[in-house]
Formats: structure tokens, C-alpha cells, sequence
């Protein structure tokens, strides 16, 4: 018996969305005594810049408000454990074949393809090479839930204001078009 | 099948209406990121901007909701704003302005968001309103929901 996964469940083979979800169920995993930081490597900057979540304010004051990772840099991403101090880079990947573009706190353009990027996606990709020894275990637990598409709109049951003020605002808008 | 949604479509998932539960349904046959342009974010974020500076209280809480919601899809890559050829999709607005067979063509941006989609490859027009849904049929797209 063939004990490895079908093949249209191997990570690299999700859509974009759906690794997407992997990687953040993993992030939320890796919060119970373990932490993920991405190192950005640029040729231009020396040392390897730290992003957790957000680009912060120091890095950004050090790019130009267009900086380009290009072939030869590499985007690693380092698993620590919080209870131990220990620490491993689990992943690092150069970026090949196309640019990532920085725009302020967004990653959000491949120059050479269609694909838009934020800092989940980048990190994302310096997971690639590790993602399936560390997220393959949560994603056969999951796989019956990959297949079916989340509701993303359901929180929209949380909003509080009434139809009738949305109506209001739609027929404001409506209006404005005319 | 490619969805293209229009301004007012994309309100009523940030916007509590009754029309949301529609586009809801509408939207969910389709595999997300959904695509969207920079004439969306400007719409999206004016709407937005407009309704809690000039608009009563429960509009300014209305749309700090739905700015929030915005935020929250964008940064999740639900909604990925991508690039076009603005160039080419105004002039075939332009071009359907002057062939449409009505009486009156509609307002520029009634007709700029059906080009949109025809240029970018959506094949499938989302909108609830019917000038926007008019040039869009005319133009030989499906038109979802299908009755309004």
C-alpha cells in the first residue's frame, strides 16, 4: 500500500489560497512555544533584515520606496523554540526567475508574472523547501477539510450597522455614479 | 470562468444590505484570490472615506466596519488588486459608448467596469446593476446573478 499522499495533496501543488491557509494554520500552530521570522537577505543591505508580520519603520527607512529582491538574494526563515532558545533555519530559499518588488509594508507585485505577494507569501516561499516536513503532518490531519472552500464573507454576519442604513449608503454611492 | 465584480458588488460584501446574502452566493462557486483593479480600491476606499466623514452615525460605523473588512480581505489575499492596461480598457469603453444600442449609454464608469472585465479576461460580470449589466450582456459577458 502506497503510503504516501496523493499527489494533489502535496503542498506544492495547492493553489496559492489554499497554501496560503496551510501556511497560517501552521503559523497559529507555531505559536504555542515556537516562533517563525523570515530573514530578508539583500545584496545591497548586508545583513540579513528580520520581518515578523510587518515590515517595520527602520527597515523601511532603509528601502527606497522601490526595492527589488532579485535573483540572488534569498529569503530564509528561521523556526525558534521558545521554551529552549533553540533555533534552526528550516527554510531558505534564493529568489529565481523574478522580482519581488517592495511597495511600503506590502510585498506586492512579481514583476514577471501576475502573481501578487504579501509577507505571508514571501515567507511562504522560504518555506517551500521545509513545508512539507513541517506542515504536512497538520495538512493530512486537515485533508478532509481542504476540499471544502471556506465561507470568506461569513463575518460579515458580524457587522452590526442595519440593512437599512447599508441600503442607504449603496443608493449614495448608486447616486454618485450617475 | 473568470469573475469580475463590479464597485457596487463589491460594496455589498463590505456592507451589510440586502443584497449581501446574494453576492455571498453569487461569489462562492469561484476559487479565490479574486481580482480586482485600482479603480476598485479608489471606489472602495472613497465610499468608504466619504461614509464616515459625511455620514450619519450609523453610516460612519457602516463604514468603519467596512473598512475594516476591506483591510482584513486585502491582507488575507482574498482581494488581490492586480495591474491592467488601463489604456486599452478605456478605449473600448469609449468604443462601446458609441455602439451600445440605447438610447443613452450610461455614466463613463458604468461602462468602464464591463471593459475592464472583457480586457482582463473575466468572463463573468457580477453586478446589481442593471446599466452596468446592460453593457456588460451587449458586450457578450454572463451576467451573475442571473435574475436580479
Amino acid at each position: 500500500m502506497n503510503s504516501q499522499p496523493p499527489a494533489d495533496d502535496h503542498p506544492q501543488d495547492f493553489t496559492f489560497f489554499q497554501r496560503l491557509q496551510s501556511f497560517q494554520r501552521f503559523v497559529r500552530h507555531s505559536q504555542h512555544g515556537l516562533e517563525v521570522r523570515a530573514y530578508l537577505s539583500l545584496p545591497s543591505k548586508g545583513a540579513p533584515i528580520m520581518v515578523e508580520g510587518q515590515i517595520p519603520d527602520e527597515i523601511l527607512n532603509q528601502l527606497s520606496f522601490w526595492e527589488t529582491l532579485r535573483s540572488g538574494a534569498t529569503v530564509s526563515v528561521e523556526l525558534a523554540s521558545g521554551r529552549a532558545g533553540e533555533r534552526r533555519t528550516i527554510g531558505a530559499v534564493p529568489v529565481q526567475g523574478h522580482a519581488i518588488v517592495f511597495e511600503k509594508r506590502r510585498v506586492v507585485a512579481d514583476s514577471e508574472s501576475t502573481q501578487s505577494f504579501d509577507l505571508n507569501t514571501l515567507m511562504l516561499h522560504a518555506l517551500e523547501g521545509a513545508f512539507k516536513e513541517v506542515v504536512l503532518g497538520e495538512t493530512q490531519r486537515t485533508r478532509t477539510k481542504k476540499c471544502a472552500k471556506p465561507d470568506f464573507f461569513a463575518n460579515l454576519e458580524q457587522l452590526k450597522h442595519s440593512q437599512e442604513t447599508g441600503v442607504r449608503m449603496l443608493e449614495k454611492f448608486h447616486d454618485s455614479l450617475s | 470562468m473568470i469573475p469580475y465584480l463590479d464597485a457596487g458588488f463589491l460594496i455589498t460584501l463590505l456592507i451589510k444590505t440586502p443584497g449581501t446574502q446574494s453576492a455571498r452566493e453569487t461569489l462562492q462557486p469561484f476559487e479565490p484570490p479574486f481580482v480586482l483593479n485600482l479603480l476598485h480600491q479608489l471606489q472602495i476606499e472613497n465610499f468608504l472615506a466619504r461614509g464616515q466623514i459625511e455620514g450619519t452615525p450609523d453610516e460612519q460605523r457602516a463604514a468603519r466596519d467596512g473598512e475594516r473588512l476591506w483591510r482584513h480581505y486585502r491582507d488575507e489575499g482574498v482581494f488581490q488588486i492586480h495591474k491592467l492596461n488601463w489604456e486599452a480598457s478605456l478605449r473600448l469603453a469609449i468604443a462601446w459608448n458609441q455602439r451600445l444600442p440605447t438610447k443613452a449609454p450610461p455614466s463613463p464608469l458604468l461602462l468602464l467596469h464591463p471593459a475592464l472585465a472583457a480586457i482582463t479576461g473575466g468572463n463573468v460580470f457580477l453586478s446589481f446593476d442593471p446599466r452596468s449589466r446592460h453593457a456588460a450582456i451587449s458586450a457578450g459577458l454572463q451576467v451573475l446573478p442571473g435574475q436580479l
